[in-house]
């Protein structure tokens, strides 16, 4: 047990000091299994996970599901979901508010993560909205809300990571994810329903678009969503693995950004490398996690939580509970993928142990993910779209996006009492 | 981006050299992978044949893109870092912090390199080979080596900028 402590305070000094996260645990690791099992069978296993995690087939499932997002980016889908969604409720009050969060669900079918996804949509919706003479801190918090749809509705980058690190089945987690993503959609659409009843004027009512218009908006994103439909229900149906799916969606997406001409020799290096480098930059954290969560395993720690937690006798669900209030309060301050990297070694044997369900679980650490990301002080989505949108204020950011914060945690409370919600989907796949 | 103060000429055309290698490397490695697995799927769908070998290719390309990735991820200075405390401190204890960030970075990936050379070596002498193509595994587990190597010394490199090149930034964060 005070080994592991000693590690979890190497990690978070060295991350003080401004480390990168991923040389932190790898070095807390080398260093902790170097003094308790000796220094050349430590450097042996470092070898072994670099080289496992290296060598994986099953890992370019990363990768791919990057290259597909970045490929649909660049061929400019998001405009016309955007248009798409403007169509159909642009004309309510708070209309290209919701457009906006529709926009986001829609384009995170396609894309993996909630950076993308917000930065996207900054280009995309919030002129539109400031045309309209929308407040500021109701458009960019619809933005930063709406993004971290990316990482609930399949495919999801972060449910990708947990699956891998907790060998469950990715297949099975975006299953789970499709209806906590339409119910957080919703949340974050009563949301804005809120913020427009009390300040009618953040957020005036458009023009009302034509059935024709309509179909006219459809036409464009009929070839991706066709897309969306082969991969995820491809997997879903269990015709192919998650790995040959983001095969799939990543050449049907290369092909559909060829097909618009939108795709350049000079553009399609840039997505390729830019995609390799998230890769990279995910496989460093990755193999550290998995350097870091050897040594945990090494040590007493999860076997005596297991064990303490047994002998308080605590309600299940309310363990799951407090977990979630740490992720909450650790999420303001931390990067959310390091932080569930660095906790899942003792968290998720409790889990299990406990009988939870590791989807479902997985589902809730998408959630704490998404709050995370957009809650003050550091909500890596907010800052996205500061540097994104020079002239709106971090202040007006942050006054925006509380409501959407309370949004998500309420989708995080019914998730957690309701596991159905998440277990539900993933139940009829073999 | 934060990259301020301008590297001198010869340290620029080198950068660049390496950003050209390693991405085109990387971007070559990724496409390939994914071409791979639209023919080995939709070939094993339709006409029950798969690309023999597929599987050890794309494990062997895998490496290719993640740690020809790696220089760049240091270069772009897009690693995870906890920078929440930059604002507090003063600029000379940034600098003195970023120099001491970069020589632990540089050290934990010469240790990893060395690892990767050893292990390199025990392969090559077992003449270790993928199992289906028989293709040698040792000079991917060298390449992963030289790879490693290359970002400490580029790390070393980072030192001799004259202001701390870690952003707060967002460019490229995309993991979430």
């Amino acid at each position: 047990m005070t080994e592991a402590l000693l590690g979890f305070a190497g990690v978070f000094v060295l991350a003080l000091a401004r480390v990168p996260l991923a040389f932190a645990m790898g070095l807390v690791c080398v260093v902790g299994l170097g003094l308790v099992r000796g220094w050349s069978v430590t450097a042996a296993a470092a070898g072994q996970v670099l080289y496992e995690t290296g060598f994986a087939y099953t890992l370019s499932v990363v990768p791919l599901f990057i290259l597909m997002g970045n490929f649909v980016a660049r061929a400019g889908l998001a405009h016309e979901l955007f248009r798409l969604a403007y169509s159909f409720v642009g004309h309510v009050r708070g209309g290209l508010a919701h457009a906006t969060i529709l926009a986001c669900a829609g384009f995170g079918a396609i894309c993996g993560s909630s950076i993308a996804t917000a930065a996207t949509m900054s280009k995309v919706a919030y002129p539109s909205m400031r045309k309209l003479g929308y407040a500021d801190y109701l458009s960019t918090g619809v933005i930063a809300g709406g993004g971290t749809l990316g990482i609930m509705i399949p495919p999801s980058t972060i449910m990708v990571i947990y699956g891998i690190v907790t060998e469950t089945h990715i297949g099975k987690l975006f299953a789970a994810g499709v209806l906590p993503g339409l119910l957080l959609a919703a949340l974050m659409m009563g949301a804005v329903v809120i913020v427009t009843t009390r300040d009618p004027q953040a957020g005036p009512a458009g023009e009302r678009s034509s059935w024709r218009e309509r179909f006219a908006a459809l036409r464009g994103i009929w070839g991706v969503a066709l897309l969306v439909v082969v991969v995820l229900g491809g997997i879903y149906g269990g015709v192919f693995t998650a790995t040959e799916g983001a095969g799939i969606g990543a050449s049907g997406a290369f092909f559909f950004a060829l097909a618009r001409r939108t795709l350049t020799w000079r553009m399609l290096r840039e997505v390729l490398v830019e995609s390799a480098r998230t890769t990279a930059m995910l496989f460093t954290i990755l193999i550290a996690a998995m350097m870091f969560s050897g040594f945990i395993n090494f040590t007493s720690m999860p076997g005596d939580l297991k064990d303490w937690i047994t002998h308080m006798g605590l309600a299940p669900l309310a363990v799951v509970g407090a977990m979630m209030v740490i992720y909450v309060l650790l999420g303001t301050i931390m990067e959310e993928l390091s932080m569930v990297l660095l906790t899942i070694p003792v968290f998720f044997p409790i889990v299990t142990q406990l009988g939870f369900d590791p989807v479902w679980f997985g589902v809730l650490i998408v959630l704490v993910v998404q709050i995370g990301l957009i809650s003050p002080p550091v909500g890596m989505n907010l800052f996205v779209l500061n540097s994104l949108l020079k002239d709106v204020s971090l202040r007006q950011i942050f006054r925006g996006v509380w409501i959407f914060v309370v949004a998500l945690c309420i989708g995080l409370a019914v998730v957690l009492e309701f596991q159905p919600l998440a277990t539900w989907l993933p139940s009829f796949m073999r | 981006m934060s990259r301020a103060g301008a590297p001198a000429h010869g340290d620029e055309s080198l950068r660049r050299l390496l950003e050209w290698l390693c991405g085109t490397l990387a971007a070559v490695a990724l496409f390939a992978i994914m071409i791979l697995t639209l023919i080995d799927v939709s070939g094993r769908k339709a006409l029950s044949q798969s690309v023999p070998g597929s599987l050890e290719m794309t494990e062997l390309l895998m490496v290719v893109t993640i740690f020809a990735g790696l220089p760049l991820v240091s270069l772009a200075g897009e690693h995870v870092v906890f920078d929440s405390l930059d604002p507090w401190l003063p600029a000379r204890v940034r600098r003195l912090q970023g120099l001491c960030v970069d020589l632990v970075c540089a050290f934990g990936l010469l240790g990893l390199a060395w690892v990767m050379w050893t292990m390199a070596g025990q392969r090559a002498a077992d003449g270790q080979t993928t199992a289906q193509l028989k293709l040698p595994i040792a000079p991917f587990v060298y390449g992963m080596s030289v790879l490693c190597a290359i970002t400490a010394v580029l790390h070393l490199l980072l030192m001799l900028r004259p202001v701390a090149h870690h952003h707060v930034g967002v460019d490229g964060r995309e993991s979430t």
